[in-house]
């Protein structure tokens, strides 16, 4: 079985997360028969790639959802995999356009993969019934002697120096959520009970520098220790680990934070340090290797008996191996692939690309390559060479095609056309125009532009996507229609009609 | 891997200096550390580099650990401490922690520097090391030496400075619930120092630095607070000699909302007085330091005001009044567990000082999750002596914390009460970015908005009784919040709850008559503003009321579309027509983009003490190929009497986006109301210009206003409320 994984840029193919979640994998994918794969979505062909399974991962615009569906219609088996939650504060209208893309994705997929239960969720909330499967990240290889070591030494120059290395390490920030930083300054206060043992305490924390803003330093400055900055690496990230008795990972509890996997604790663990939690207990599964309390943490160390010791070590591989462990993971994804239906029903028809208020220009050239209709709606202002148009003229909603396009048409469309070539408003190609079949109950004044007030647009969007969905499938015949939309605001197609 | 040769300057500078010290003892070293001989390192390479580090000594007469331990300052410095005690130790009356203190004195260091050039001449006092007895050299023995659990505070030259001295603690035990005595007299809540102090902040989440006139200079201050976490015992957490008001004084708390007690003393350690902070919160930087504001007070007004709260706290403790908050219920809407509320610090201050209970406002079912059941837990606080109960149940969000005042304030049986009062919010400004606010809703709002419009979350604090009625505590504030850092985004003033998801908005309403002054309106934007609002939920049942010409394409339109559209020369006429059960105004440039805006503003009409109901109005701007969002017209409030703008409080309006507020007269450009009520104001039948009731403005729902500013004659009937049924906004400088 080949297993093919799109990730959404040339960089992805090479983060930790990559690295982590999938390229751990591959070879006890390949014991399992699996043969992993892991391409750029820009450069894949999901009409003629050699795949049994595609696997979409992090990749938030249409161009996957176009691929989930021509995959799909392949009779392949297409997941997406979730490790992000931004899809369940359905309060936060910022993320509208993630709530959107994974009704659209979702959909389209025989089956989800998350990280955690508890983003499995999230996803059996909106598609009820689509198999669900958690694989939690995998850990790298353990060295239980060398660890051992580590974690002796580690305890010794504690127990000598009176000082406790701490670290606290991750993604300071994020555009969405408060999280990062805003965690480590709101159980700060932790840090402090640290302090009563006589200990003197040394955080050093290894962040993104986009972190460490003026708000961020702010942040860091409250912090009742002292406190060493280190932009992250994945170099630095080791070596601080490697240096300290203690990972401070304290997790709050929106829903962003509680999906999260357990990969910052194992990877923690397995750099011999103690990790000490506050906040949610999201590290719970690897108890009782978790300290939450720091006094708990401090009187271990003097009497020599830290959670995580050479004592102890055999039951961490357990847990490993329980818990993220390859070799395990991967039997679980085979065994649970093997159970997942094909999907049957083929759609017909063309596949329809449309363009709302803020487009991809990559999206367009995918959908161009697989043979699809580019469409621009008339809220879109990218000056793409679009296969059809539409534009409000007066009160009506005009459809342009494109010389290609044209040939697609079906016959009775086709006689409809007016050769006398239009100029589309947002290309230099030559379009023609196509008069609407005059339907009946049309909705009227569904003439809209993308040049008229955003509220004008914001409150016509969806039934002016849905006219457009409907003259598609008069002039082409069926149509699946996907939104390409990555708009800040809000806008709403829910109830395309497809 | 140490290197044998080089080092950083600091390193080199380093070994220079202990060559010149018997303090550092090579050959002792060696024979103490086999691990460093057997490795072949030059000792002192080893102790400058990574050996004091370790917690290494350098020799029989100096201990590092315990030197680093008395002394936390240098700690925190990440210096040498064996050079920090060279260099500036000795002269500070720091300690070796030698086992035999006559080698505190064997430091052989002399230096020889060239004459300096003389750049400038001015008379500088000339100042000598003053000595002066750390807390940690006072001598436990001596006959006048003053212990509080344990720990020797110093010397009391009379009765009097002892007396004073123990009142002190006293009553720091009382406010830090460590002990349950009663002081004779609550005036004493304060402590009786002569000292001032002049200025205090936080300079991180549990340092408290602090600046004293305390003349005569010199004068050595120490500071104290029980530890909870340590049984309560008593910790000594700052000390500091200060010259002149210029010194400060640097105290590590155990936790950052306990009571501290300053000690002051001569250099030799014989006491002078004392004073206690009861709420050091208050000061710049701690969690109530917008309520200092709301008092009036500054920095050196703390004392005076922290004093009279602790008073308050007293009696409360001593049973001579009942508290008028018995319990907390948090809403936990949206909360993530990181808020104050929630940290162990503010709980444990909730439990041992003032013993209240805390509680979510839902209680748990069995279908929440991991994340709802942890939230309830977090936030929940059970003390073991409980307060009277007799009092009511203060609800707030999660992310506002208690005022104090709140948490001391009696139970009053006087004054406005009812069982359900909304209280006043301070607004505390993210770091930099404004004023502090003082939010005042009207009392009453909380039982005046119908039961389905709570936005889902706590936008005010609120005082509740399940029977009792109860009195409007007299208190500055309630609660505190603090503002968001950010603006909001577009997407947040488009769609304040979200938008296409469930959040409890409904599509039934009644039908509304829309009142469209056609005068103010073009032919184009009438027809946009009418496509909007026909979108909106339950909309097909609305009537058009037209007053003044139309297009033939604008009224066939909205023939098209509504189920009466009628044609007015007048807005009397057009009152007179009306048969819906609410009317609507929709002014010049309106356009709903919203279509749960008007089944939102027809539900809080369900309200019986609700007179209008408006929305936020947002304007939409194109820069360029971006478009920007802004709040054009969110109600007015009071100010000091006088009315303000949304738009002019736009740091209000942020706060309570997402609710709804009372306002003094519903938006010029979209309001709904009952349609009897508004025929009897066109008809002056309210008795005059004020009418009771509240004009509500949502800021769950907003919509948007194009085009340039202009009246209409419809909004002109709406009368305004009277003063105390509007939302009044302080502003307070710090």
């Amino acid at each position: 079985m080949k297993l093919l994984v799109l990730v959404p840029s040339p960089e992805a193919i090479s983060s930790a997360g990559v690295r982590i979640r999938y390229q751990r994998m591959a070879p006890s994918l390949a014991v399992e028969g699996i043969e992993l794969a892991v391409h750029d979505i820009a450069y894949a062909d999901p009409i003629a790639a050699d795949f049994d399974v595609l696997l979409i991962s992090k990749c938030h615009d249409a161009r996957s959802v176009v691929a989930a569906s021509v995959a799909s219609d392949r009779g392949k088996l297409v997941g997406v995999d979730l490790f992000d939650d931004y899809f369940s504060q359905a309060a936060d209208p910022r993320l509208a356009r993630y709530r959107a893309w994974l009704n659209q994705v979702l959909g389209n997929c025989s089956f989800a993969l998350c990280s955690t239960e508890a983003m499995a969720r999230t996803v059996r909330f909106r598609s009820p019934g689509l198999p669900v499967h958690v694989m939690n990240d995998p850990a790298a290889a353990l060295d239980l002697g060398e660890l051992a070591a580590m974690l002796a030494k580690k305890a010794a120059i504690a127990r000598r120096s009176r000082r406790l290395g701490v670290v606290w390490f991750g993604v300071g920030d994020s555009p969405y959520f408060t999280v990062g930083l805003h965690d480590l300054a709101a159980w700060g206060g932790v840090l402090l009970e640290l302090t009563r043992s006589f200990m003197m305490v040394e955080l050093t924390i290894v962040t993104n520098r986009r972190a460490l803003s003026a708000d961020g330093l702010a942040l860091i400055q409250a912090l009742p220790v002292p406190v060493r900055i280190r932009e992250w690496s994945e170099l630095t990230e080791r070596e601080v680990l490697d240096n300290a008795l203690v990972a401070f990972l304290p997790v709050n509890a929106q829903p962003f934070t509680v999906a999260k996997s357990l990969n910052r604790a194992v990877t923690a663990l397995s750099a011999g340090c103690q990790v000490l939690s506050a906040g949610y207990p999201l590290y719970s599964p690897l108890d009782p290797l978790i300290y939450r309390e720091p006094a708990k943490l401090v009187e271990d160390l003097v009497q020599g008996s830290l959670l995580l010791s050479d004592r102890t070590l055999e039951h961490f591989r357990e847990k490993v191996e329980l818990l993220a462990s390859a070799q395990v993971e991967s039997r679980k994804l085979a065994a649970f692939l093997a159970e997942v239906s094909r999907p049957t029903t083929k759609h017909s028809g063309v596949l329809a690309l449309i363009h709302g208020h803020s487009t991809r220009t990559d999206a367009h050239q995918f959908i161009r390559s697989l043979n699809g209709l580019s469409v621009a709606s008339p809220y879109c202002s990218a000056p793409l060479e679009f296969d059809v148009i539409f534009r409000g003229v007066g009160p009506k909603l005009e459809m342009l095609l494109s010389s290609s396009s044209w040939a697609r048409l079906l016959p009775h469309a086709r006689k409809r056309v007016r050769r006398t070539p239009r100029t589309g408003p947002i290309s230099k190609e030559r379009y023609f125009w196509l008069p609407g079949p005059g339907r009946k109950g049309a909705a009227p004044n569904l003439s809209r532009e993308h040049t008229e007030p955003l509220p004008l647009q914001l409150a016509t969007y969806a039934p002016v996507m849905s006219e457009c969905v409907r003259r598609i499938a008069d002039a082409f015949g069926p149509c699946r229609a996907i939104v390409s939309e990555m708009a800040p605001f809000p806008f709403d197609a829910s109830d395309l009609a497809g | 891997m140490i290197r044998r040769r080089g080092g950083s300057a600091t390193e080199r500078a380093s070994m220079e200096l202990l060559r010149t010290t018997d303090l550092f003892d090579a050959e002792w070293y060696l024979q103490a550390y086999p691990d460093v001989a057997r490795a072949g390192i030059d000792p002192l390479v080893h102790f400058v580099k990574v050996g004091w580090r370790e917690g290494r000594d350098p020799g029989p007469h100096f201990a590092t650990w315990l030197y680093l331990r008395a002394n936390p300052d240098v700690a925190r410095s990440d210096v040498n401490p064996l050079c920090h005690y060279i260099e500036y130790g000795h002269a500070e009356g720091r300690g070796t922690f030698d086992q035999n203190p006559v080698h505190e004195t064997l430091i052989a260091t002399s230096f020889e520097f060239p004459p300096a050039a003389k750049v400038v001449s001015f008379p500088i006092p000339k100042t000598s090391p003053v000595a002066w007895r750390r807390s940690y050299r006072l001598d436990g023995g001596a006959p006048d030496a003053v212990r509080i659990g344990g720990e020797i505070i110093g010397y009391a030259r009379t009765p009097e400075s002892r007396k004073a001295v123990q009142e002190a603690f006293a009553v720091l035990a009382i406010l830090s619930g460590s002990a349950s005595r009663i002081p004779p007299d609550e005036s004493s809540a304060g402590g009786r120092s002569k000292e001032t102090l002049e200025d205090a902040w936080y300079v991180n989440s549990a340092r408290l630095r602090t600046r004293w006139n305390a003349a005569p200079f010199p004068v050595a201050v120490r500071a104290y607070q029980h530890d909870v976490l340590d049984g309560g015992r008593v910790a000594l957490v700052g000390e500091a000699l200060l010259f002149s008001p210029l010194d400060l004084v640097d105290s590590d708390l155990k936790n950052p909302l306990f009571p501290l007690l300053f000690i002051f003393a001569d250099p030799d350690g014989a006491l002078r007085g004392a004073c206690t902070l009861a709420f050091p919160s208050l000061c710049r930087g701690g969690v109530h330091y917008p309520e200092l504001l709301a008092f009036g007070a500054g920095p050196t007004g703390l004392l005076e005001q922290s004093e009279r709260l602790a008073q308050r706290a007293l009696r409360l403790i001593s049973g001579k009044v009942d508290p008028a908050v018995a319990s907390m219920a948090v809403d936990l809407t949206g909360a993530d567990g990181a808020s104050p509320l929630f940290r162990e610090e503010f709980k444990l201050w909730l439990k041992w000082i003032f013993h209240i209970p805390v509680g979510p406002t839902a209680p748990p079912n069995e279908s929440q999750s991991l994340a709802e059941d942890y939230l309830q837990k977090a936030v929940t606080v059970r003390p073991t002596a409980g307060r009277d109960q007799t009092g009511a149940t203060l609800q707030l969000a999660h992310d506002m914390v208690p005022t104090i005042s709140a948490l001391v304030a009696g139970h009053e049986r006087r004054g406005r009460a009812a069982t359900d009062l909304a209280l006043p919010l301070l607004i505390a400004p993210a770091e930099g970015t404004g004023p502090t606010l003082l939010v005042e809703i009207p009392f009453e709002i909380a039982s005046a908005l119908p039961e389905d419009s709570a936005s889902g979350s706590t936008t005010y604090p609120r005082l509740t009784a399940s029977a009792a009625r109860i009195s409007h505590p007299t208190i500055p504030a309630a609660a505190i919040r603090m503002a968001r850092a950010a603006p909001l985004t577009d997407a947040e003033l488009l769609y304040p709850l979200g938008a296409g998801e469930p959040n409890g908005r409904t599509a039934g309403r009644e039908a509304i008559g829309w009142l469209i002054d056609a005068h103010s309106w073009s032919s184009e934007s009438l027809m946009n503003a009418l496509e909007c609002l026909w979108r909106q939920d339950g909309a097909s049942s609305d009537a058009i009321a037209f007053i003044g010409p139309v297009v033939r394409e604008v009224e066939n339109a909205a023939k098209d579309r509504f189920a009466r559209v009628s044609k007015y020369k007048s807005l009397e006429a057009a009152i007179a027509a009306t048969h819906t059960p609410l009317t609507g105004h929709l002014g010049p440039g309106v356009l709903l983009h919203d279509k749960a805006c008007t089944s939102t503003l027809a539900r809080l009409l369900r309200g019986a003490a609700v007179c209008t109901a408006s929305c936020g109005l947002v304007s939409t701007e194109k820069h360029g190929r971006t478009w920007h969002t802004a709040i054009f017209d969110a109600g007015e409030f009071q100010c000091d009497g006088i009315s303000l703008s949304s738009s002019a409080g736009r740091a209000i309006t942020e706060c309570l986006w997402g609710s709804c507020y009372p306002v003094a007269t519903p938006s010029a450009y979209l309001w709904v109301a009952r349609s009897i009520d508004f025929a009897k104001w066109h008809n002056g039948d309210v008795g005059g210009a004020i009418i009771e009731g509240f004009h509500l403005c949502s800021a769950q729902v907003t919509a948007s206003h194009v085009g340039p500013s202009s009246g209409s004659r419809c909004s002109s009937v709406v009368p305004r409320v009277a003063a105390d049924r509007v939302t009044k906004l302080e502003i307070l400088f710090g």
